[in-house]
This record gives C-alpha cells, sequence and structure tokens, in this order.
C-alpha cells in the first residue's frame, strides 16, 4: 500500500514536470475556454445555459485522448515495464497512477471551468452539483480509458499521433458542443454516439 | 539491463525510494553510497550519463537485496573508469555472497570477474567451467610473447622450455636485442576463438 501511495504521488509529481501533460489538460482548455467562452456567448446567448458543459467536454477530450496516450506509449512502448517487472515494481503501477493522476487533473481543471464560467459569461451553473460532479467523472474515467487502450496498443508516437487525431476530432465535432447534434445528418448523429463526448455532454447536461 | 530506459522526469532517489518501497525494503545507504548513487540522487534520469544509469539500475536491482543477480552486458557503453569502477561493484557483492550470472561478449571482463564459464555458440552451451578447465580442454598450449627493437612476436608452443631455449638461441645469433618476454596460457579470447573453430570444424 505504501508503494502504492507513494506512486501515485510520484506520478503528480512527474506530470508536474512533464509540461506537456499540464498543456493538454489544464493549459489548452482553459484557453480555449477563455477563448470561446466570450465568443459562445456574445454570438448565441443561449449558450449560457450550456457553456460548462461543453467547455469541460472539450477539456476531457482533449486531457483523455491527447495528453494521456503518450505518457503510456512512454511506459509501456519501452523497456521500462521490463525495470518494473524485474524489481518486483507491478507492471500496472504505472498505468493505474497515469490514470488516477490524469483524473484529479482533470476534475481540476473542470472545477476551475465550474468556478470561472459564471463568473466571466454569466454561464449557469448546473442546477445538482454533486450529481453534475458525479456524471462529470463518470464521463471522465469512460475518455480515460479510451485513451488508455489507445496508448496501450499503440507502440509508436507518431502513430499515436494521428490515431488520437482521429478519435478526438469527430469526437468533438460531433457531440453536439459546436452546434446542436440534431442539426446534423443521421449517419453522423449515429456515428457521434459512439464516443463519450456526445454522451458525456447529454450526461452532464441532464 | 543491455537497454537503459526509465521515466525521463523521475529523479535518481525517487525511483530508489519507489522501488524501496514496493519491495519493502530499508534503504542501503552504504550501497548507494558505493555506488556513487549520492552524487546523482537530485538529478533527473534524462539528465545522467550512460554510466550513471547502469549504476542507478544495479541500485535499483539491489534494494530487494536480492540472492541472485542477473547482469546484461553490464558494462557496454561506458568509459575505462566506468567500466572499472562497476567491476569493483560486481567483485564487491561476490564477496558478500551473491550469486551473479554475467552475460558479456568482453572476454577480458569476464576473464576478470567470474569464477565460472558458460560459452555459448549457435544457442548450444559449447562450455561451461572454470577458466583453467577450459585451458585444460583447449589444449596446454603456452604464448611467448617477444618484443624487439623489430617489433612484436608471438609463438605458440607445448613445450616452453625447449621453444623459449631455442628462440632466444636464435636472436642472439641474428644479434637481435630482446627487450621484453611474456609467457602465459592464452587469453580467454583465445582459447574461445579456438574452441568455436574445433566446434564448426
Amino acid at each position: 500500500m505504501r508503494g502504492f501511495l507513494y506512486g501515485v504521488v510520484l506520478q503528480w509529481k512527474l506530470d508536474i514536470r512533464s509540461k506537456s501533460l499540464l498543456v493538454t489538460c489544464y493549459v489548452i482548455p482553459l484557453i480555449f475556454f477563455l477563448l470561446m467562452g466570450g465568443i459562445f456567448t456574445s454570438v448565441m446567448p443561449d449558450m449560457r445555459s450550456t457553456l460548462i458543459q461543453s467547455m469541460i467536454v472539450m477539456g476531457v477530450s482533449m486531457g483523455a485522448f491527447i495528453g494521456l496516450p503518450p505518457s503510456l506509449i512512454e511506459a509501456y512502448g519501452s523497456d521500462i515495464s521490463k525495470v518494473y517487472k524485474a524489481n518486483g515494481v507491478p507492471v500496472c503501477l504505472g498505468l493505474v497512477t497515469m490514470f488516477l493522476s490524469a483524473f484529479i487533473h482533470l476534475m481540476t481543471a473542470c472545477a476551475v471551468i465550474v468556478l470561472l464560467a459564471p463568473v466571466l459569461f454569466e454561464a449557469i451553473l448546473p442546477a445538482r452539483l454533486p450529481i453534475f460532479f458525479f456524471a462529470l467523472a463518470i464521463y471522465i474515467i469512460s475518455s480515460l480509458s479510451i485513451g488508455s487502450i489507445l496508448g496501450l496498443i499503440i507502440k509508436n508516437q507518431a502513430k499515436l499521433s494521428m490515431i488520437a487525431q482521429l478519435v478526438f476530432l469527430p469526437s468533438i465535432m460531433l457531440s453536439g458542443i459546436m452546434f446542436p447534434i440534431d442539426l446534423l445528418p443521421g449517419f453522423l448523429e449515429a456515428t457521434g454516439r459512439f464516443f463519450p463526448a456526445s454522451r458525456g455532454y447529454r450526461l452532464n447536461k441532464n | 539491463m543491455a537497454a537503459i530506459s526509465f521515466l525521463r522526469d523521475l529523479i535518481s532517489m525517487e525511483a530508489v525510494k519507489l522501488f524501496a518501497k514496493w519491495n519493502r525494503a530499508e534503504i542501503d545507504r552504504s550501497m548507494l553510497h558505493a555506488l556513487g548513487i549520492r552524487e546523482i540522487e537530485k538529478k533527473q534520469y534524462a539528465g545522467l550519463s550512460t554510466g550513471q544509469k547502469r549504476r542507478l539500475h544495479l541500485a535499483l536491482a539491489l534494494i530487494g537485496d536480492p540472492d541472485i543477480i542477473f547482469l546484461d552486458e553490464p558494462t557496454a557503453g561506458l568509459d575505462v573508469e566506468g567500466r572499472h569502477s562497476l567491476h569493483e561493484q560486481i567483485r564487491k557483492l561476490k564477496s558478500q555472497g551473491k550469486t551473479i550470472a554475467l552475460a558479456s561478449h568482453d572476454m577480458a571482463e569476464v576473464e576478470s570477474l567470474c569464477d565460472r564459464i558458460a560459452i555459448l555458440n549457435q544457442g548450444t552451451i559449447a562450455f561451461c567451467g572454470t577458466a583453467s578447465e577450459l585451458t585444460d580442454r583447449v589444449g596446454k598450449k603456452y604464448f611467448i610473447h617477444i618484443k624487439t627493437r623489430q617489433g612484436d612476436s608471438t609463438f605458440e608452443t607445448d613445450n616452453i622450455e625447449d621453444t623459449l631455449i631455442r628462440l632466444l638461441g636464435e636472436l642472439r645469433q641474428k644479434g637481435i636485442h630482446v627487450s621484453d618476454i611474456k609467457v602465459d596460457r592464452g587469453t580467454l579470447e583465445q582459447h574461445f576463438m579456438e574452441m568455436t573453430r574445433r566446434e564448426a570444424e
């Protein structure tokens, strides 16, 4: 247990040292939030009711599909896992600690958005915050699970960048955060439902 | 590990603590000091030299106080000093009663460190025993190395007395001055080459 707890704390420190995860979990989503929050609410004032959910979907998708997988490739696509195994450390430690750490980072970034959106853009807070955060946790876990699968299956960083974009962009475009999903043709609407972003958006809205 | 790899941003001492906690072992500060880990304890893994990385990996392997240690080309890529330092550590581990299985292509290293040797040829064990057993098996050959102003020469012989007397007599007749002379049973590398040559035949 001590080893596991130390591993989680250590992963937290590694995430802070590795700027890439900070960029994908905090910097880019928050910059997107600050820019697009202003644009969305000026062009379409009604977006205030769904601004928080939209920005959260963007942030979680970026962190889960673009942020987490490269860290997993660094650990499991090289001999690092052999070093763990040879020295009595469970090989799954890297996956579990990275997953937990990314979960905490994404929850933190989402909490910042929930706090700032009403102040900066007069966004409407979800009615039942505890249930909202519970739904958010489910959405983050499902997105991180897909990100973990990508990071464990694909052993090459270049291929991962390509495939991660193939998952991230349709996920965002077909989720309903940019425009109502029922405006899309039927097959695109059906395709969008496969991604956790559209389900997460609806879950957090309701 | 022949291939050195670890998390780039991990600090050396953090790696030691992580492995110590998982193995429920106390950190042996004297072992870390002997391996020179104290000098690099605050450095990130990406900033370590090849030799420092190898010492760190050896320290991580020793944290659980294992009875058997497997080393795969531990000195590959190290400079002379690094190799010498690692050899000293390996000898210390031997003196502590650890069993060490060392895989190496460096015959001089094997000859210097190992009590027993296994030679692999095309996937099979061609020999397993001590260095002197290998010498006896390959043949009781002696190598006479003579250094003169004209250059160095090496002569193989089974009869060291007669050959040495004959050679020195010939050199005296020719008026060639001998500056150095050395006699040995051949290096492990020479025995290895001889053994694999015989196996091929």
